[in-house]
């Protein structure tokens, strides 16, 4: 517990100083207005030149106790059309997956980067939702339409 | 071996030359360097006048002595320390170029980490040779003088040598491994050190007549130390001592200007990395500092300097000092402490813009959230007497800050603006939203009056029309808005803003507002919109404003997102302005062509108001308004699309459908476009319609469709008139049938009547009529799975004779499916709706007609389960799950039922008999275990079922025998019936027989028994009595070490670091008086996957020879083909792991993927054991080996492997020379090294990191990745600055090189011998190899055949 609350100061204090361009990740605060370390707030921008560009996806990312020992849940809110979201909006990513790829050096940076990445390049051997895995296979172009569509509901401001 | 070239022909690399040429000369060098005559080389150069020469001599000498080092005896290291002393110290007196001399002292240094058992006293020895000017003998040194006299002694130009050298060596000793047994005795040595490098130190810090240069350099020195002693983590104190006598002498160093920069460098860095290191005494000698003329000159420079020019170094020594002593300052009262944080919140108050021209604002402003977070930690945790005594303090700089925050977030106009680069904007952008960040942490403790301070600023600064003042008011304003409750209080501040003229000024278009401001006051009204709910006086007025600016290109999008946010949540307050608002709607629109998105929420807004009339007549009639203008859009749409002529663009009801202004498309475009925003419209209208109060559901109640409004149910039917009209004129386009599911969707949830709540049989009608042609045929259904979901939250009456209509409809569109996965969506939501059906009215699928229908449905739902395609699979796996356990009360249905069951469980047996015999994936075994363990528990036939399924010949394992087959069946059964009782778990072990084994080779099956495994455990198998694991073998005992390897063809590079390489070191470093060797090739494995014949022969073949060439000795270990040993399969399916078990293996090497594999034996062990009364087979022991991992080339994210389609992914252990470099010269990397170097990042850049891996595993020194990699770009750099050659050294280049270079050299003896072996053998009978294997084979059968003895006996299976 101790371990992990130390670690999430220190990456709260490493995002600060060192974080990509356009996205932002903040601990929630409880009603006295003191954080919660546990559960952060983040935003994930679509990168430049694919599809996705312009749009700012909205993620909640939620810390167990055993962190960094195990890795923390990352969920779209509201949940995203992409083949690997689960209709939750659970985010299905190796590195996020405590049997798969799941490193405790792993940080909060990368993580998000990883997401990012996973936006525009997602793993058809792993589907999570019917809907976009299903158009990302048989009808790109329907697909990216709706990428399309979504980036312009999540709009950055 | 190229001849050596004469050293002068070096002098050519110095001329420009084309990057070829600098390329193949540095290539030869680089070869002489690693030469044997290497060192002759350094010695014949060392002596050349120019200077560039004697560079490449230094680095020659570190290169061989990072690889030579263990063949030099003591004798030869002490000669060669001579040498490399006498050099250094004669270029000290030659005047050499410092760059030589610097990297003598590397050399030493690298000399140091090889040898520091002969050279202990280093630094001290260092300093005696140079003092008396030649290289003394190590044992001289008793003699001589105490350290801090020779220093003192030195002269000024020799001093700065010492100090290079005692830099270079704590930087070169920094780099290896401080927790690695080879080096932490260098590590101690080093510390020895200590009081001789304060010696040395002290004096360097004293002022000499070298312009500062040598106390420049002492100060370099003095912090590698720090950081050195920081990393340390033993043996710290002492050396943590003498360092700290040394902090004095360098905070002298400010007073000097030519030393401010690095002693401000230092003190920042030790401050924010190492604060424990300084004491007490040291900060209070800093806070002087501070306190200073000196220090008020240098804050000043900060504060009104150029930081482009200046820098800011003093500023962030502040805040780094700040930062360290942060709870002492915010809890000090004394003058100077509040001084110093006057003065820290001043540093948000630089002249210049954030952050271009002012780059002390954002670190400035880090600490101060550092501080606030620091006070609310305080104030909540400990007395208040206490906090009072600082807080008034404290919060008196929280004003500072906050005013100067608002200061700062003031925008440029917009004329300097335009002027900034891109980068410059973000910076400005992002500065914002740390002040935002910034008051929200403030607002905690403050409150109230934080808000008051912005609304008087607000309010002063519109008196005088400061309009940037005004906005970075509405800007802190609004960052508050998520901080503020209902609380009145607050409620009075903001309405002083928003009752303020500000808002009639913004809703001037041409007003004297500017555009910025007017962005941020409409999104203030958003922000805020809780507010207006509250004040609804404000609101309609709020609303003109957004509404006036929805045509706005800029403020239109934002605009209309406020509007449907505060329409949606102030929808009662707002009934009555509906008309008005659609006229609004109206008026817009005829004007302009809206942004598609900005209408949507539009009618979404109004919607949302039409659904908060309380009266329905009116309702329905600002409904149909608001409807008719949508109808008419969709009809223009279906119009067009019949009569292309009609189109024309300059009528602004055709322009909406084109979608980017200024295409020319075709009629039919256009009218396709018009339709998709029409229902997209409608769209939102059925959104905005949703209920959003909770209402209690009275299901039992009659369906409220019976009695419905005849108006509503009117406007239902054209409603699905349009719908209906629209999919037909527009049958493919699968957005628009995605938009009307939506549209269903929005009806589902809704417990009240509407216009978008239609009676269940009209939406059964409407999916029940949809072809298999239709586009998104998988929404469809997915739609029809929620419709039932809500059919079950609704009155029950009509829900059986729905459900009837539906499911052929659902069956005959998976029939249409060419195969069960061409369509994952239709597959996947057809069994979920079948599913859902069947768990709540079985009778309706048992008695649908034709019944052949659900026999189909069965036959489907089996394939997909034994497919490929997960979702699908999850969703079958789902619907067995519940119908191998399905009840009824009925006594009929529960009798066809059983009868079903009776007929298809020995397909659900055989499907998951195959599955988890070898066609599932790792993923899918965890779902695949429900139905499974569902069926033995609940199918009292299943243990039939079962058994033909293992007969079947369908089977995957097919040379499993039948004997083992039969055993495996008895054993699942009886776990599962002792399971039921509740027993133990250790049965359970069981079900993995068939797929659990063990070797060093990874395959597709070896992960699948831990999660069967798990996922028995998690569920039914929680009370375990399994006894602890029996004690492993004792010394006196004989150790058996077992591994195997399936026979996949000629092994590669992977295989050959994960496992091979490992097996001959266990065979040359294992005694051959208690340790016996057992190595596999598990061919009964590789049966399980299908293969062909002749290939597994080969491969067997081939396998064998790879584990001769490798170095295994046929006579020292006993090397078989499984298959030769029936004990194997013998045991194979009594218990799993057999291979290791039938040898009595005491000891097995793994990678830590697969210990919970031996694990696993061990329990099989010990409850065999325990449950036959015996010793009979032995728990074996885990050697955990470091798991060297080898990734693809190409694909350097996944392991390297035999079946990636690309053969330059991988190295075989036979490919040539050329075949190898040419591999690893195409291996996929990354662009980063440009701007990086090299670096070990496996998971930015998976394929340098790989290479560094492989680099790392063969090395001979066992340098880490990292330290490769810091050496690679050290030698770069090194060769392109000695050198001056134009040509850029690429350092990826330099990498492949040498990886090719290294496995080559590792793998070119294996490939001969391995070539010779099988030439020799040329695969006769009787050959070499076939000697060789079955020598081993009758050594591996005597040695089961004694355990499978015991075995036997124990069990009583033979006699």
């Amino acid at each position: 517990m101790a371990l992990c609350q130390n670690r999430l100061q220190e990456e709260r204090k490493q995002w600060r100083k060192d974080h990509p361009f356009g996205f932002y990740a903040r601990p929630q605060k409880n009603q006295q207005g003191v954080l919660d370390l546990k559960i952060w707030e983040c935003g994930i921008p679509g990168k430049e030149k694919t599809i996705w560009e312009g749009g700012l996806f909205k993620l909640t990312v939620t810390f167990p106790d055993e962190y960094p020992t195990k890795p923390p849940k990352c969920k779209f809110v509201p949940p995203l059309f992409h083949p690997n979201v689960y209709p939750s909006g659970t985010v299905c990513l190796s590195i996020l997956n405590e049997e798969e790829a799941w490193k405790p050096a792993i940080t909060m940076k990368q993580i998000l980067l990883g997401i990012q990445d996973l936006l525009n390049d997602p793993n058809p051997e792993s589907p999570a939702q019917a809907e976009a895995y299903n158009l990302f296979k048989k009808d790109r172009q329907e697909y990216e339409r709706r990428i399309k569509r979504v980036v312009r509901e999540n709009a950055a401001p | 071996m190229e001849p050596l070239p004469l050293p002068t022909s070096l002098a050519e690399v110095e001329q420009p030359n084309p990057p070829e040429t600098v390329s193949r000369i540095q290539e030869i060098l680089q070869r002489l360097q690693k030469s044997p005559e290497g060192w002759q080389l350094a010695q014949s150069l060392i002596g050349n006048p120019n200077d560039n020469i004697k560079f490449y001599a230094a680095l020659t000498i570190i290169v061989k002595l990072n690889k030579d080092s263990a063949n030099l005896n003591d004798d030869e290291a002490k000669e060669l320390l001579q040498n490399i002393l006498g050099w250094t110290i004669a270029s000290c007196a030659q005047g050499v170029a410092p760059f030589v001399i610097k990297k003598l002292c590397v050399a030493l240094a690298t000399f140091f980490i090889h040898f520091s058992q002969l050279w202990p006293n280093c630094l001290r020895h260092f300093l005696h040779s140079l003092d008396i000017g030649r290289a003394t003998p190590i044992e001289a040194l008793d003699d001589a003088l105490e350290t801090p006299i020779i220093a003192n002694n030195l002269e000024i130009s020799k001093l700065k040598v010492a100090v290079w050298f005692a830099t270079s060596l704590v930087e070169e000793v920094g780099k290896t491994d401080m927790n690695s047994i080879k080096y932490i005795h260098v590590h101690e040595r080093l510390v020895r050190n200590a009081f001789d490098l304060a010696s040395l130190l002290a004096r360097g810090f004293l002022p000499s007549d070298d312009a500062y240069q040598t106390q420049g350099e002492s100060l370099v020195c003095f912090q590698a130390w720090i950081l050195y002693a920081q990393r340390l983590s033993s043996n710290t104190d002492v050396l943590v001592t003498h360092l700290r006598e040394l902090v004095g002498p360098a905070l002298n160093c400010f007073a000097i200007d030519d030393l401010f920069q690095p002693a401000a460098e230092l003190f920042s860095d030790v401050l924010s990395n190492y604060s424990g290191f300084f004491t007490e005494a040291h900060y209070a000698s800093l806070a002087s500092l501070f306190d200073s003329e000196w220090a008020a000159e240098h804050y000043n420079r900060v504060i009104h300097g150029d930081h482009q020019l200046d820098g800011i170094s003093f500023g962030l020594l502040m805040l780094a000092y700040g930062d360290a002593k942060v709870s002492d300052l915010m809890c000090s009262t004394d003058e100077r402490s509040q001084r110093f944080l006057a003065r820290l919140a001043g540093l948000l108050a630089a002249d210049g813009y954030l952050v271009g021209e002012d780059s002390i604002f954002v670190p400035a402003l880090e600490f101060w959230a550092t501080f606030v977070e620091t006070m609310i930690d305080n104030i909540y945790s400990e007395d208040e007497a206490k906090v009072n005594v600082w807080r008034s303090h404290a919060e008196q700089h929280l004003k500072s800050v906050v005013s100067n925050c608002w200061r700062k977030a003031q925008w440029p106009p917009a004329e300097t603006f335009a002027e900034w680069d891109s980068n410059e904007r973000v910076g400005f952008t992002d500065a914002r939203k740390d002040i935002a960040d910034m008051l929200q942490s403030i607002f905690t403790l403050e409150n109230l009056t934080l808000v008051s301070f912005f609304s008087g600023l607000f309010l002063q600064a519109l008196s005088v029309q400061s309009w940037a003042e005004v906005e970075a008011s509405a800007f802190c304003l609004g960052s508050l808005s998520d901080c503020i409750t209902e609380d009145p209080q607050y409620d009075v501040e903001l309405s002083k803003v928003f009752a303020s003229p500000f808002f009639d000024l913004l809703g001037q278009a041409q007003g004297p507002v500017p555009l910025r401001l007017r962005q941020t006051g409409l999104l203030l009204i958003e922000r805020y919109c809780e507010y207006f709910e509250r004040h609804s006086e404000y609101l309609p007025h709020a609303l003109n404003l957004l509404f006036a600016a929805v045509g706005d290109p800029v403020l239109g999008g934002p605009s209309a997102k406020s509007i449907s946010t505060l329409c949606s949540s102030c929808r009662c307050i707002l009934t009555s302005e509906a008309p008005a608002f659609i006229m609004h709607y109206q008026t817009i629109r005829s004007r302009q062509v809206l942004d598609s998105l900005a209408e949507e929420r539009i009618i979404l807004a109004i919607a949302s108001i039409i659904q908060a009339i309380p009266d329905s007549n009116q309702k329905l009639a600002v409904f149909e308004n608001l409807y008719s203008i949508i109808k008419a859009d969709c009809e223009r749409a279906v119009q067009l699309k019949q009569q292309p002529s009609i189109l024309n663009l300059s009528d602004p009801n055709f322009l909406r459908g084109v979608e980017q202004p200024g295409d020319v498309p075709s009629a039919d475009e256009v009218s396709q476009q018009l339709a998709v925003r029409a229902l997209r419209s409608l769209q939102s209208m059925a959104k905005g319609m949703q209920d959003v109060k909770e209402h209690v559901v009275d299901i039992d109640a009659d369906p409220f469709f019976a009695s419905q409004d005849p108006k509503l149910s009117a406007i239902q039917s054209d409603i699905l008139n349009v719908l209906v009209e629209m999919q037909k004129n527009f049958n493919t386009s699968g957005e628009i049938v995605e938009i009307i599911c939506i549209i269903f969707r929005a009806g589902f949830s809704e417990t009240e009547p509407g216009p978008f709540v239609f009676p269940p049989e009209v939406v059964t009608n409407f999916l029940s009529q949809q072809r298999f042609e239709t586009p998104r045929l998988g929404t469809l259904l997915s739609t029809a799975c929620s419709f039932v979901g809500s059919l079950y939250r609704g009155p029950k009456n009509m829900v059986p004779s729905l459900l009837a209509q539906l499911l052929p409809w659902v069956i005959n569109m998976l029939s249409s499916l060419p195969e069960p996965e061409s369509d994952t969506e239709v597959a996947q939501n057809g069994i979920c709706f079948v599913d859902k059906i069947m768990t709540r009215y079985p009778e309706v699928v048992f008695q649908i007609q034709p019944s052949q229908m659900l026999e189909f449905f069965f036959m489907f739902s089996l394939k997909v389960l034994n497919g490929k395609e997960p979702l699908p699979k999850t969703a079958s796996a789902e619907f067995w799950s519940n119908f191998i356990t399905l009840k009824s009360d009925s006594p009929d249905l529960q009798g066809t039922i059983n009868a079903a069951m009776e007929h298809l469980g020995p397909l659900i047996s055989q499907t998951l008999i195959q599955n988890i015999g070898g066609n599932a994936a790792r993923s899918e075994l965890d779902k695949l275990s429900d139905p499974l363990k569902k069926l033995v528990t609940s199918q009292v036939r299943s243990r039939q079922w079962l058994e033909q399924a293992l007969f079947d010949p369908s089977f995957p394992g097919q040379q499993v025998g039948n004997d083992e087959k039969s055993t495996f069946l008895r054993k699942i059964i009886g776990v599962m019936k002792r399971a039921r009782k509740g027993s133990t778990k250790s049965s359970i072990v069981c079900i993995k027989g068939g797929r659990s084994y063990f070797h060093t080779q990874p395959s597709l099956f070896n992960h699948s028994s831990s999660y069967l495994q798990s996922s028995f455990t998690q569920t039914e198998f929680t009370t375990s009595q399994s006894t602890p694991t029996a004690t492993p073998t004792k010394k006196a005992q004989r150790q058996v070490i077992f591994s195997g390897i399936q026979p996949t063809g000629i092994p590669h590079l992977g295989n050959y670091l994960g496992a091979l390489q490992q097996w001959k070191r266990m065979q040359d470093g294992a005694d051959p008086e208690t340790t016996d060797l057992i190595f596999s090739v598990v061919d009964l494995h590789a049966i399980t996957v299908p293969q062909q014949r002749g290939n597994l022969k080969k491969w067997k073949r081939e396998m064998l020879a790879a584990l001769l060439a490798i170095g295994l000795d046929p006579k020292r270990c006993t090397i078989f083909y499984q298959s030769m040993v029936p004990g194997h399969s013998e045991l194979q399916w009594i218990l799993s792991s057999a291979d290791i078990l039938v040898h009595r293996a005491t000891h097995v090497p793994v990678g830590e993927d697969q210990r919970q594999h031996l694990e696993f034996a061990r329990e099989c062990v010990t409850n065999f054991n325990h449950a036959y009364k015996g010793k009979v087979l032995v728990a074996p022991e885990t050697i955990l080996s470091p798991t060297k991992r080898v990734m693809s080339l190409q694909l350097p994210t996944k392991k390297m492997s035999k079946s990636d389609p690309d053969p330059s992914s991988r190295i075989l252990l036979t490919d040539t020379p050329s075949e190898i470099h040419a591999k690893i010269l195409k291996a996929r990397t990354d662009s980063l090294t440009p701007s990086l170097g090299i670096t070990f990042d496996p998971i930015q850049r998976p394929g340098v990191s790989n290479l560094l891996q492989l680099l790392s595993h063969f090395d001979t020194q066992n340098r880490s990745a990292q330290e490769i990699a810091a050496q690679i770009n050290a030698e770069v750099v090194g060769i392109h600055g000695g050198l001056g050659g134009e040509g850029e050294e690429n350092p990826l280049r330099k990498l492949k090189e040498r990886v090719s270079e290294v496995v080559q050299r590792e793998l070119n003896p294996i490939r001969e011998k391995y070539l010779k072996l099988l030439q020799e053998d040329g695969g006769k009978e009787g050959g070499h190899l076939d000697e060789v294997i079955r020598e081993g084979a009758r050594k591996a059968n005597e040695s089961a055949e004694r355990t499978m003895s015991r075995v036997r006996r124990a069990v009583e299976l033979g006699a």
